[in-house]
C-alpha cells in the first residue's frame, strides 16, 4: 500500500528481490530474476520454444515449402538482377524451423542497400569464388550462422550470441585453412573471404545485434553522452595534450578526426567501424606531428584521443564499442593497427568514465564546480574556438589580401605594358607621320593644279548673270557716301569670310594666290571707286549675285523711306537707320551662302584630289 | 600455405612517460632516433619481422601512455600480450622506483607473460643515477633479465628486443609441447568427437 501511495522514483527493497520470490536479490540484467531463477526461466523458455517450433514444423511444413518456393522464385529474380547472391539456397533447406525467423531473415535481406554495397565492393572476390566449388560451402556456412543467431536472439544473452559469432569466425577460419575444399585457394583470397563473410553477416544482422533492446547498451550510451556533455569544459591544457589549436591546419585535422569518429556510428560492419577509428587516430597522429615537431608517442597520443572523444561526443559510443568488442573477429581486435587504436579508444572512454579531479591535476573544489556548471574555466574549447574562428577569418582575409595583391601587381604590370605599347605606338605613329610629312611637298605640288580649278570655276561663272552696275542717285550724296563705305566694309568682311571659308574645307586650297588676287582686285577697287569693290564681291558671290542685286534693290527701295524719313520728325529716324543697318547685316551674311555653295564644287574636287592622293600613297 | 611469418607476437612497452619508450621503438623498427623524417603514422604502433633460429617472427609492438593518471585504464592494452618491456630512465631515480609498480600492474593484468627490464638513456655516464649493480640486483630479485640501452647511440636495443622475442618464442614452444602432451592423452576423445561430427553432417 505504501508503495502505491508514493509513486516516486524510490525503489523498494521488494523491487530489488527476485521476481520468482525466492528471497534472493534479482538483477535487471537477468530480467529481474536472481541468477538461479533466471537460468531456470531461460531453460523453460527455450524448451517451450523448441516444443512450439517442433509442433509448428509439422503443421507448417507444407506451407513452409510452398512459401519458400515462392520466395525462392523471388530470390531468383533478385539473383538474376544482381547476378550473384550468396544466400539464395537458404529457403530450400529445412533448417529454418520457425516461420518467424524466415520472415525476419527475408526482411533483413530485402531492401538492404548496405548488403548490395558490400557485394559491389567485393565483386572481384565474389566473381572469383563463383568459379570455384567453394561458393556453395560459403553460402551454407553464412546461412547456418545467420539462422543460428536469429533463432537464439530472443533466448540467449548478448554474450552468448557474441560467443556464437566468435565461434563461427573461428570455425570458418579453421575450415578455410584445413578443409580440402579450400586447399587450392590462395591465402590472400582466403583472408579476403574471411573478411567478406564477417562483413556480410554482420551487416545482415546489424539491426538485431547492434544495441539490442535486451541489453543496457542504450542506457550506457546516454550515461556516457551526459558525462561527456558535463565534461565539455575540459580543454587540451587540462589533459596536457599538446594540440596547437591556433594553427589552422591542426584545427582542420581536429575537425577531420572528429568527423571520422562520428562516422563510426553510421558504419555497419565491425571492421568498417574499426576503419573509422583508424582514420580518426591517423589524423590525430598527423596533427600531433604538426604540434609536437617530431614523431608523436603514446604519451601524447592518448590525451589527444581523449580530447577528440570529448569534443566529438559520438552518438551511441558505448553501443558501438560493445558491438565491435562482441562481434568483431577477436583476432583482429587483439592485433594489428585497428586493434591498437581500438584499445586506445576503449582506454579513452574508460578514462572519461572514471575521470576525477586528480586525473586532471586540479583541485577537487574546482572540478566539482566545473562539473556542476557553476563556473566555467577561462580556457575552454569554445573560447579557443572563438579565438580560432577570428584567427581563421584573419587567415582567410590574409589569403584574400594576398590574392588581391597579386592581382593588383598583375594589373600594374599589364598597365605598364600597355603604357609601353602606347608609347611605342605613339613613336610609330610619329615616325609614320614624319614620313608622311616628308612626302607632303609632293602633295603641295599636286595642289598647284588648283588654279585650273579656279579656272573651271571662272568658266562656270561666265554663265552667271553679269554683275550689277551701281547707279548713282543725285540726291543725298552724304547718304550715298555712307552706303558706299558700308558696302566697302561689307565687301571687306565678305572677303575675310571667304578666305576663312575657303581655308577650312580644303587644305589644299592655294589661298595665298587667291588672297593675292583678291587684294589685287581690292586694291584695284580702291584705286577706282569704292563701289567697284562690289565687282569682286559679285565675282566671288557666283550665283547669288542676283539675290544680292535684289537686296540691293531692296535697299534702294529702302532708301526712299529714308529720304522721306529725312523729312519726317527725328524720332522715326532710328528705325529707318536700323532698317538700313539690317541690310548691312544681311549683306554680311549673304556672301557666306554663295561662298559655301560656290565652294562646294571646288571643295568636292579638292577632296577628290585628296583622296586620290591618299590612294596614290 | 605461404605466409610471410611463422609466429606473430604482440609486445607491450610500458614505463613512466619520458623514459624513451618511443625512442626505443623507433630505433628498433626504423633504426632512426628522432625520426623527424618519418612520414608514416606515429611510433606507437610498429611491426617488425625478425628471424630467430630460422623462424620468422613478426613482432607487433604497442607503445603505451606512461602518465600516472592513465595507469588505471591501460589494463586493456595487456589483452593478448605475449611479452612486456618495462622501461626506466637510468638518469632518473623516480622512474626506476616506479618499476615495481609497473611490474605489479603486469601481474594484475596478465597470467603468464615474459618480461624484460630496460634501463634506457645509458649514454651519459656522468648523468647516470641508477647504478647497474642496483638494477641488476633488483632484476635478479624479480627474476627478470636486465638490459641497459641507449636509443640515441643505438646500444643494446636490438639485443634487448631479440632477447624478449626469444623468451616469448620459447614460452610458446613449451606451451605447445605441454598441449601436445595433453592432446596425446585425450587423443581418443577428440577423434571420436570428430568422427561423430562427420556423421552428423
Amino acid at each position: 500500500m505504501y508503495s502505491t501511495k508514493t509513486p516516486t522514483l524510490r525503489i523498494d527493497e521488494a523491487d530489488l528481490k527476485c521476481k520468482n520470490g525466492c528471497g534472493f536479490y534479482g538483477n535487471a540484467e537477468w530480467e529481474g530474476y536472481c541468477s538461479k531463477c533466471h537460468r531456470e526461466h531461460l531453460q523453460k523458455r527455450r524448451a517451450q520454444a523448441e516444443r512450439t517450433s517442433h509442433s509448428q514444423v509439422s503443421d507448417t511444413d507444407n506451407i513452409n515449402r510452398s512459401l519458400s518456393a515462392g520466395s525462392h522464385k523471388e530470390e531468383k529474380k533478385v539473383q538474376q538482377e544482381k547476378k550473384y547472391k550468396l544466400l539464395n539456397i537458404s529457403f530450400r533447406k529445412p533448417t529454418a524451423k520457425v516461420q518467424g525467423y524466415q520472415e525476419l531473415y527475408h526482411e533483413l535481406l530485402k531492401d538492404n542497400p548496405d548488403l548490395e554495397k558490400i557485394k559491389a565492393e567485393n565483386r572481384d572476390l565474389l566473381l572469383y569464388i563463383a568459379k570455384t566449388p567453394i561458393e556453395k560451402d560459403v553460402r551454407k556456412c553464412i546461412h547456418s550462422f545467420v539462422v543460428d543467431i536469429l533463432q537464439n536472439k530472443d533466448i540467449k544473452r548478448i554474450e552468448e550470441l557474441s560467443e556464437i559469432t566468435q565461434n563461427f569466425y573461428h570455425v570458418f577460419g579453421k575450415r578455410l585453412e584445413n578443409s580440402t575444399k579450400y586447399a587450392d585457394i590462395p591465402s590472400d583470397i582466403k583472408e579476403k573471404l574471411l573478411d567478406y563473410v564477417e562483413r556480410y553477416a554482420m551487416t545482415l544482422l546489424y539491426r538485431i545485434l547492434f544495441c539490442p533492446p535486451f541489453t543496457s547498451d542504450e542506457e550506457k550510451d546516454l550515461a556516457i553522452q551526459k558525462r561527456i556533455r558535463q565534461l565539455n569544459w575540459v580543454s587540451g591544457k587540462n589533459l596536457e595534450c599538446r594540440i596547437h589549436e591556433t594553427s589552422s591546419e591542426v584545427r582542420e585535422l581536429v575537425y577531420t578526426s572528429i568527423t571520422d569518429l562520428l562516422n563510426m556510428d553510421s558504419a555497419k560492419a565491425p571492421q568498417e567501424k574499426l576503419a573509422c577509428v583508424i582514420h580518426c587516430c591517423r589524423n590525430i597522429f598527423l596533427l600531433l606531428q604538426q604540434s609536437v615537431d617530431g614523431p608523436a608517442s603514446a604519451d601524447e597520443f592518448l590525451p589527444a584521443l581523449i580530447f577528440i572523444v570529448l569534443k566529438a561526443n559520438p552518438a551511441r559510443l558505448k553501443s558501438n564499442i560493445n558491438f565491435i568488442t562482441r562481434f568483431c573477429n577477436a583476432s583482429r581486435l587483439m592485433t594489428g593497427e585497428g586493434g591498437y587504436y581500438f584499445t586506445n579508444l576503449c582506454c579513452a572512454v574508460s578514462f572519461i568514465e572514471n575521470l576525477t579531479a586528480e586525473s586532471l591535476n586540479m583541485a577537487e573544489k574546482d572540478f566539482n564546480a566545473y562539473m556542476s556548471g557553476e563556473c566555467v574555466p577561462a580556457n575552454t574549447w569554445e573560447s579557443a574556438l572563438m579565438i580560432c574562428e577570428s584567427l581563421h577569418f584573419m587567415c582567410e582575409d590574409i589569403t584574400l589580401l594576398d590574392d588581391l595583391q597579386a592581382k593588383n601587381a598583375d594589373i600594374m604590370k599589364q598597365a605598364e605594358e600597355l603604357k609601353n605599347k602606347m608609347i611605342e605606338f605613339k613613336e610609330k605613329i610619329k615616325e609614320d607621320v614624319s614620313k608622311v610629312i616628308e612626302r607632303t611637298p609632293l602633295l603641295i605640288s599636286h595642289s598647284q593644279r588648283i588654279p585650273t580649278n579656279l579656272d573651271s570655276e571662272d568658266f562656270e561663272s561666265y554663265q552667271l548673270p553679269p554683275p550689277i552696275i551701281p547707279q548713282i542717285y543725285p540726291h543725298s550724296i552724304g547718304d550715298n557716301v555712307n552706303s558706299g563705305v558700308m558696302t566697302d566694309l561689307s565687301s571687306d568682311l565678305m572677303r575675310t569670310s571667304l578666305v576663312e571659308d575657303s581655308v577650312t574645307p580644303s587644305p589644299t586650297f592655294d589661298f595665298p594666290s587667291l588672297i593675292g588676287d583678291d587684294s589685287l582686285e581690292a586694291s584695284k577697287g580702291e584705286d577706282e571707286t569704292s563701289l567697284i569693290s562690289l565687282d569682286t564681291q559679285s565675282d566671288v558671290a557666283l550665283g547669288e549675285s542676283q539675290l544680292f542685286k535684289k537686296h540691293m534693290t531692296d535697299s534702294l527701295i529702302d532708301e526712299s523711306p529714308t529720304l522721306e524719313a529725312n523729312l519726317c520728325p527725328p524720332v522715326l529716324k532710328p528705325i529707318s537707320s536700323e532698317d538700313y543697318h539690317g541690310f548691312t547685316i544681311q549683306g554680311s551674311n549673304i556672301p557666306t551662302i554663295p561662298c559655301n555653295t560656290g565652294d562646294s564644287s571646288t571643295a568636292d574636287l579638292d577632296s577628290d584630289n585628296y583622296s586620290s592622293y591618299y590612294q596614290n600613297m | 600455405m605461404a605466409r610471410e611469418y611463422d609466429h606473430l607476437f604482440k609486445l607491450l612497452i610500458i614505463g613512466d612517460s619520458g623514459v624513451g619508450k618511443s625512442s626505443l621503438l623507433l630505433r628498433f623498427a626504423d633504426n632512426t632516433f628522432n625520426g623527424s623524417y618519418i612520414t608514416t603514422i606515429g611510433v606507437d604502433f610498429k611491426i617488425q619481422t625478425v628471424e630467430i633460429d630460422g623462424e620468422r617472427v613478426k613482432l607487433q609492438i604497442w607503445d603505451t601512455a606512461g602518465q600516472e593518471r592513465f595507469r588505471t585504464i591501460t589494463s586493456t592494452y595487456y589483452r593478448g600480450t605475449h611479452g612486456v618491456i618495462v622501461v626506466y630512465d637510468v638518469t632518473s631515480g623516480d622512474t626506476f622506483a616506479n618499476v615495481k609498480r609497473w611490474l605489479h600492474e603486469i601481474e594484475q593484468n596478465c597470467d603468464v607473460v615474459n618480461r624484460v627490464l630496460v634501463g634506457n638513456k645509458n649514454d651519459a655516464p656522468n648523468q647516470k643515477v641508477v647504478l647497474t649493480e642496483d638494477a641488476q640486483r633488483f632484476a635478479n630479485q624479480m627474476g627478470i633479465q636486465l638490459f641497459e640501452t641507449s636509443a640515441k647511440d643505438n646500444i643494446n636495443v636490438e639485443e634487448m628486443f631479440m632477447a624478449i622475442t626469444r623468451q616469448v618464442l620459447r614460452t610458446k614452444k613449451e606451451r605447445k609441447e605441454r598441449q601436445a602432451i595433453q592432446t596425446n592423452e585425450t587423443v581418443n576423445l577428440r577423434k571420436s568427437t570428430k568422427q561423430h561430427r562427420k556423421k552428423c553432417c
